[in-house]
Parts: C-alpha cells; sequence; structure tokens
C-alpha cells in the first residue's frame, strides 16, 4: 500500500509545475504593477534576457569552469580523507573519543567564519576556497562513514571471518560492500557541502568563479543579472544533486 | 457448528448478540485500477454476550482486518459490521481495544497510561487515578504505577494495556494479537491472567491469535479463519473443563488439522 | 586509581601547544595571526570594550528575531503540507533543493528587497533555519498520525482535540527539539554570513572589519567566540535533545 498509483504521481508533478510556474511568474507580476521597485528585482524576462546574453556570450563559461574545477578537486580530497578518517575513527575508538568532540563543535560552528583565517593564512585564491570546501564538507562524510560502518550487522563480518577471510578480505569483500549504501549518501551530502563551501568563498572573497559573479553584479547593481546569475546556480545545483541520486 | 453458513445463537436463546458480521467482504487496494487485494469474502459470524471468542488463522490472512471492521475503523466493502445492532463509530465507548505494539505513551507514567480514557471521558483528577491504580493492582503490577513504559518489560508492558481497556469497564474487548510481541512463557503466563481478569469482568472479547493452545485454554468458542481471503471455516465450542489435559489435546487436533491446511495454501499463496 | 583524562582534551592541549610554539621565531604565526596567548589577550580586551557589546547585540536580535520567523513559517509548512502525504510529496522536493542549494547567493536579492540593514539578515538567517523545522516537524507529524498510539486513542473514543493534545503534541515535540538545534545553528550561520557580507553592525561585521584592518589576532578572538557561542548553543541544545528522545523511549511505529 505504499506503492504509489502512477495517476496519483502525475497529479502530484503537476502541481508542483503548477508552483514553478507561479514563482518564475512571480518576478514579472510584482515589478510591472510597482509592487517592488526596479532597483531591487527584475521582471522575469529581464532575468531570462540576461541569462540568455550571460551564456551565448559566454561570459559564463570561465567562472562555470573555475567552479566546477574547484568542486571536484575539494570533494575528492573531501571523500577520500573522509572516507579514511571516517573508517579510522570507527576501527580505532580511541581516535574517536580524541577527535569527535572537536568535529561535533567545528560542526555546529558556522564555517564561513573560518574563511578570512583561511585567506590570511593561505592568500586569496584556490587555497582558501578549498579549504573552506573542506571545512564545510569533511566532518558530515566522516561522521556518515562511521555511521554506515557501524550500521552494518556485526553478524556479518563475523561470518565473514568464520568462512576463512582474511582481515583484508573481511573489510574489502564483506564490510564495505555492506556499508556501501550509507556511504554514498554521506558522499552526496559532503558533495553538497562542499558546492556551497565554494560558492561561498568565491561570493565573499575570490578572484574568480560563479560566486563572484553574483557579487560582482551586485556591486555593479545590475539587478537582472544578478538574479540570472543566483538562478543560473540554483538550477546548476539541482541537476548535479539530480545527477548524484542517479548514480545511488 | 458448520462453516460458511450464519452461525445459528446456540442453545441460550435469550443471550443477545453483540457482535455480528453479515455478509461481510472487503478488499485493499484501488478496484479501480485493478491492483485490488481481497482479504475478507463473505464473513458470517454473531457473537454473543459473554463469549470469549477467538479468531484464528494463518498469518496475514485478515482476521486483523476483521477486529479493524468491528472497532469502526475500516467499513467492510460489502455487508456490514454491528455491535449491538448499532455502527461500530457510535458504539466507541464500548469498546476496549489491546494491540500487539503497546501503544502506550512512552511520555507517561504506568499510572496515567492506565487513566488516558477515564481522562477523555473527563472523569475527574482523583477518581481516576484511584481507578487507574485499582486497575493496575488487579493486573499484578501493585507498585510500578510511576514506572515508565521503557522501564518495564514487554509482559508488564502489555499488562499495562489490557488494565487500559479495561479501565473504562468496556462491554467489548477486542484483543488483535496482544501478545504475539511476547515469549513463550511469558504469553502462557499473560494469558491465564487475562482469563482471570475477563471471567471477573465478563466482557464480550474477540482475540485474534494464530497460537492453538491459547486460544483453548482462552476461548469460549474458536472461530477457525482459512487463508486470505479470509472466510470462517469452522467454529469449534470449547467447554472449560477441556482447557487442559487430553480433552484440550484433542480440540487442538482438531483444529490444527483443518488449520494445517488453510497455513500450508497462504505459504503457498492460493486462496482457500 | 585510574584517571580517565579525556582524550580530546589532550589533542586540544596539543594543538595550542604546537600553534603556541610554532610562534617562537618569525613568521605567519607570530608576526599575522598570534599565538594563543596573543589571541586569548585580545579576546579578553574585546570582553571588556563597547564596541563588543553593541556589535553582539545587533546579532543576537537578528538571530532572535530570525530563529523566530524561522519557527513560524518552518511550522506553518510543517502542519500545513507536512501532514497530508499528498500535499508532502508535492512540497518536499522544494525543501530539499533549499538544503541543497548554496543559499549565499540569495544574499544580494535580500539585500536589494529588504535594504542592508537588520532585516535582511533577520530574513536571511530564516531562510536558513526554517528548512530543517518544516523537514523534521513533518515527519514526526506523519510518523505521529499513522501510529498506534493515536489509534489506541481513538479507540477510547477521545475527540480530536483531545487526541491532539494527549498523543500528537507531545509526540512531535522530540521531532521540534531535535529541529530547533539545526535550526539554531543554521540561523546563527545565515545571520552571521550576512553581516560578513554587507552590514552595518555585528559580530560578522566586526570580523570582517578586523580583517580589513589586518587585526588578524582580534579577528580570531571574534573567530574563537562566535565558535563558541556556537558550540555552547549546541551543546546544550543536544543535551535536551538527547533527554527528550530518551523519555519517548518506546517509540512504536
Amino acid at each position: 500500500m505504499t506503492a504509489r498509483a502512477p495517476r496519483l504521481k502525475c497529479q502530484v508533478r503537476a502541481i508542483q509545475l503548477a508552483i514553478v510556474v507561479a514563482l518564475l511568474a512571480l518576478p514579472e507580476i510584482l515589478v510591472r504593477t510597482g509592487l517592488v521597485s526596479p532597483f531591487a528585482l527584475a521582471t522575469t524576462s529581464d532575468i531570462a534576457a540576461s541569462l540568455w546574453q550571460m551564456v551565448v556570450s559566454g561570459t559564463i563559461v570561465q567562472p562555470l569552469i573555475d567552479t566546477l574545477l574547484l568542486v571536484v578537486i575539494c570533494f575528492a580530497i573531501v571523500a577520500v580523507s573522509g572516507v579514511i578518517l571516517g573508517f579510522c575513527f570507527w576501527r580505532w575508538s580511541l581516535s574517536r573519543r580524541a577527535f569527535e568532540p572537536l568535529l561535533m563543535a567545528l560542526y555546529s560552528i558556522p564555517g564561513v567564519v573560518f574563511y578570512p583565517v583561511l585567506l590570511v593564512t593561505l592568500g586569496i585564491g584556490a587555497p582558501s576556497i578549498l579549504g573552506l570546501g573542506v571545512l564545510l564538507g569533511l566532518v558530515p562524510v566522516i561522521l556518515g562513514v562511521q555511521n554506515a560502518l557501524s550500521g552494518v550487522d556485526p553478524v556479518l563480518a563475523r561470518t565473514a571471518i568464520i568462512l576463512g577471510a582474511s582481515s583484508w578480505a573481511k573489510y574489502t569483500k564483506v564490510i564495505f560492500p555492506a556499508a556501501l549504501p550509507g556511504i554514498g549518501s554521506a558522499l552526496r551530502l559532503g558533495f553538497s557541502y562542499v558546492v556551497i563551501g565554494i560558492i561561498s568563498g568565491q561570493f565573499l572573497v575570490s578572484t574568480g568563479g560563479l560566486g563572484k559573479l553574483v557579487a560582482q553584479y551586485y556591486d555593479q547593481f545590475q539587478v537582472a543579472d544578478v538574479y540570472a546569475a543566483a538562478f543560473f546556480i540554483v538550477v546548476l545545483a539541482i541537476v548535479i544533486n539530480a545527477v548524484l541520486e542517479r548514480v545511488k | 457448528m458448520n462453516a460458511t453458513g450464519a452461525v445459528r445463537v446456540a442453545d441460550d436463546a435469550t443471550r443477545e448478540t453483540v457482535i455480528a458480521f453479515e455478509n461481510v467482504s472487503h478488499a485493499f487496494g484501488d478496484p479501480a485500477s485493478g491492483n485490488s487485494v481481497p482479504v475478507v469474502r463473505d464473513v458470517n459470524l454473531a457473537i454473543e454476550e459473554g463469549e470469549f471468542v477467538s479468531l484464528i488463522g494463518p498469518s496475514g490472512c485478515g482476521k486483523s482486518t476483521l477486529l479493524g471492521m468491528a472497532s469502526g475503523f475500516l467499513q467492510p466493502a460489502q455487508g456490514r459490521v454491528t455491535l449491538f445492532g448499532q455502527d461500530p463509530k457510535a458504539m466507541r465507548k464500548q469498546i476496549g481495544m489491546v494491540f500487539q505494539s503497546f501503544s502506550l505513551l512512552p511520555w507517561r507514567t504506568v499510572l496515567d497510561n492506565v487513566a488516558l480514557g477515564l481522562e477523555f471521558r473527563g472523569v475527574p483528577h482523583q477518581q481516576r487515578l484511584a481507578q487507574a491504580r485499582d486497575l493496575i493492582a488487579t493486573v499484578g503490577l501493585k507498585g510500578f504505577e510511576q514506572r515508565y513504559p521503557r522501564e518495564l518489560s514487554g509482559g508488564m508492558n502489555q499488562r499495562v494495556t489490557v488494565a487500559r481497556a479495561l479501565a473504562l469497564n468496556p462491554k467489548i474487548l477486542l484483543l488483535d494479537e496482544p501478545f504475539g510481541a511476547l515469549d513463550e512463557q511469558t504469553r502462557i503466563l499473560i494469558g491465564d491472567e487475562l482469563y482471570r481478569l475477563c471471567r471477573s469482568f465478563k466482557p464480550t472479547s474477540v482475540l485474534v491469535t494464530h497460537s492453538i493452545a491459547e486460544a483453548v485454554r482462552l476461548s469460549t468458542r474458536i472461530v477457525v479463519m482459512g487463508a486470505r481471503p479470509t472466510t470462517v471455516k469452522k467454529i469449534v465450542k470449547v467447554d472449560d473443563n477441556a482447557r487442559h489435559g487430553a480433552a484440550a489435546a484433542a480440540i487442538e487436533e482438531d483444529v490444527w488439522s483443518l488449520l494445517k491446511d488453510e497455513a500450508t495454501r497462504a505459504m503457498l499463496g492460493q486462496a482457500s | 586509581m585510574k584517571l580517565r583524562i579525556n582524550p580530546a582534551l589532550i589533542v586540544v592541549i596539543i594543538a595550542l601547544a604546537a600553534w603556541q610554539f610554532a610562534g617562537r621565531g618569525p613568521g605567519l604565526v607570530s608576526d599575522v595571526i598570534g599565538t594563543p596567548v596573543v589571541v586569548a589577550t585580545e579576546l579578553a580586551k574585546l570582553l571588556g570594550s563597547p564596541v563588543l557589546y553593541s556589535n553582539l547585540g545587533v546579532t543576537v536580535f537578528e538571530f532572535v528575531l530570525g530563529l523566530a520567523l524561522a519557527t513560524i513559517v518552518g511550522l506553518a509548512l510543517a502542519l500545513g503540507f507536512g501532514t497530508d502525504q499528498r500535499a508532502h510529496d508535492v512540497i518536499e522536493p522544494f525543501l530539499i533543493i533549499g538544503n541543497t542549494v548554496p543559499k549565499v547567493i540569495l544574499l544580494p536579492a535580500f539585500l536589494m528587497l529588504l535594504g542592508t540593514g537588520v532585516e535582511s539578515k533577520i530574513a536571511f538567517g530564516a531562510l536558513h533555519g526554517m528548512l530543517p523545522i518544516a523537514f523534521m516537524v513533518s515527519n514526526g507529524a506523519r510518523k505521529t498520525i499513522g501510529s498506534e498510539q493515536v489509534r489506541a486513542a481513538m479507540v477510547m473514543d477521545a475527540n480530536r482535540m483531545q487526541i491532539i493534545r494527549t498523543v500528537i503534541f507531545p509526540s512531535i515535540l522530540p521531532y521540534l527539539v531535535s529541529a530547533m538545534r539545526l535550526a539554531v545553528s543554521l540561523t546563527l550561520l545565515g545571520v552571521i554570513l550576512g553581516e560578513m557580507y554587507i552590514a552595518r553592525a555585528g559580530l560578522g561585521f566586526l570580523l570582517m572589519r578586523r580583517y580589513t584592518e589586518l587585526q588578524i589576532s582580534s579577528m580570531l578572538a571574534i573567530v574563537a567566540l562566535i565558535g563558541g557561542i556556537a558550540a555552547v548553543l549546541d551543546f546544550s541544545l543536544r543535551a535536551a535533545e538527547r533527554r527528550i528522545w530518551r523519555s519517548h523511549g518506546i517509540q512504536q511505529s
């Protein structure tokens, strides 16, 4: 009885589509009727035109590449170190007891406050932005990997040993595969944090990237462009996350 | 007693029919989309005042669905279910129900849990606590009033649930596999207590179970239900002196021989 | 007698010691960011100066209002849309998008629409905080409404108000507390982020000012202060969270 009938799903999708259309139409209505000042909001048509312009003229290309590059590099770092550290903390409880409270404390602090520290120590540019991404993305991955490994039924591990598996094989053939779904979702979570970190860093202080693009347009009072760039980033984030969900 | 036909009101014609299932059929799912699963087929059953009837059948056959109808949570697709001749929803005040999962409120003490029904009825504070205390003592949990459900064992929690149901002095007691989550020994002990309680409170009771021994120990009548879509297969009367020993074994054998077929059918996914 | 020393404490001490040691000679630590002792001194200076308190006041103001707004909107969404399965299915993707998108890029929109004063920070903070509330409270509501506790109450012929008061509301409480812990953390993030970008006052603003003035040790003191506040809030809320989930020990679905 939990299976959704296809007819119901269509209804849901239709309502969602209606909501999206309404949201897209909102700027148009608000600005045209004068309810909101054109210095604060642009009409949907202007935003669309600006977005089109950005894509066609290639203005968006370099920042897009900058951002994607950094995201990929940062995620690689976060994924590798996150899984390794998560495994270590799970395997050796002393390390967990030593570092977990600090990680939890770190997690509760708004990561952006560390960005200026990174800027001072690593300078303006890629390293500090990568640092921010790592700062935001690492902890959820470590915690998620730990949870995934703890969630593996201990009976599986014992069965593997009884069947004669070596320690190495026990991990690679039994435990990690069993923990894979959990590790996968931890990585997905980490990825979205990495994206947030990279773009936040680029937005605040940076030499390039999509985040900086939005900040730049804001500095120059180009209202439509600000919304267009923001819209582009939102869509990009949605697409990337949707792709990651499929990869699961 | 025979199978699918209506059960005649037996010897004592002056006993009132408390719960009646008349030509009840039901299916889950959406008939329009062709996805419907019949669960109940042509059930006719009359339960009289003071009886303790066990519904026994293979797992998942739809016995709980019948209880759902008797408590007013489900409307039968066909036929009707009446309590004292009325719609079950109107008769809720007469029903006490015990579920398999404890459904106790974990943030309340045992005392406050047992008093819950009385609270809903608007019984004043001191009075309902006193009544609850009485009931808690009756189910043998005196001294545990201030404990929380998480501090008690499964058997104890189930006794609290029974106490809560009995607190409203219901004329009808519906029990949906209440001992399913308990170990065998606790099951037997609590079963004995339930027997005792029902003999003293005398509600008309319907117990859904899949333990034959339990049904024989507790019931005045055992209704054997078939595999899904379920229907009445056989009704066996149990006298008080046939609850243990050879007589009980004979009844168990009788019920099992029929149940075995039905359980096998259920296992193989066939209808009966 | 065995001494039980918290290993995390040891890590912290070692880290601080290493940091202090790194400032012995000339270099980044001693010339720019400062040793722990220097930062601690700056913190002490800060705690004695009215500059801190006026900015702290602004941040607290924005945070409290932002959290209140987040709670109102979050609860409205959760109870308005979250209880019905179909409505929830409609709203859920929007909430998920809200979580995964870098909300910082919406900050200019808030600034343009609400100005550069406290209003934009309050709204921006609320945007961050309302998502976990909407999400988690609606989950709790749906779990509760289908639960056997509710069914038992219905069998006992309780009316709607009684069921809501005695079963549903207490059942949702743990979800609400968990959600509030996240909402506090996220609202603070939103507020401080907004202040760091463009503001006239606030801890985030003060932090960026020290950064641009190259008073890095003082900046670090502010970072430590913000971090301390966030950590303490989180820690206490976690404790409350643990307590309330424990008192709901048997949570049968």
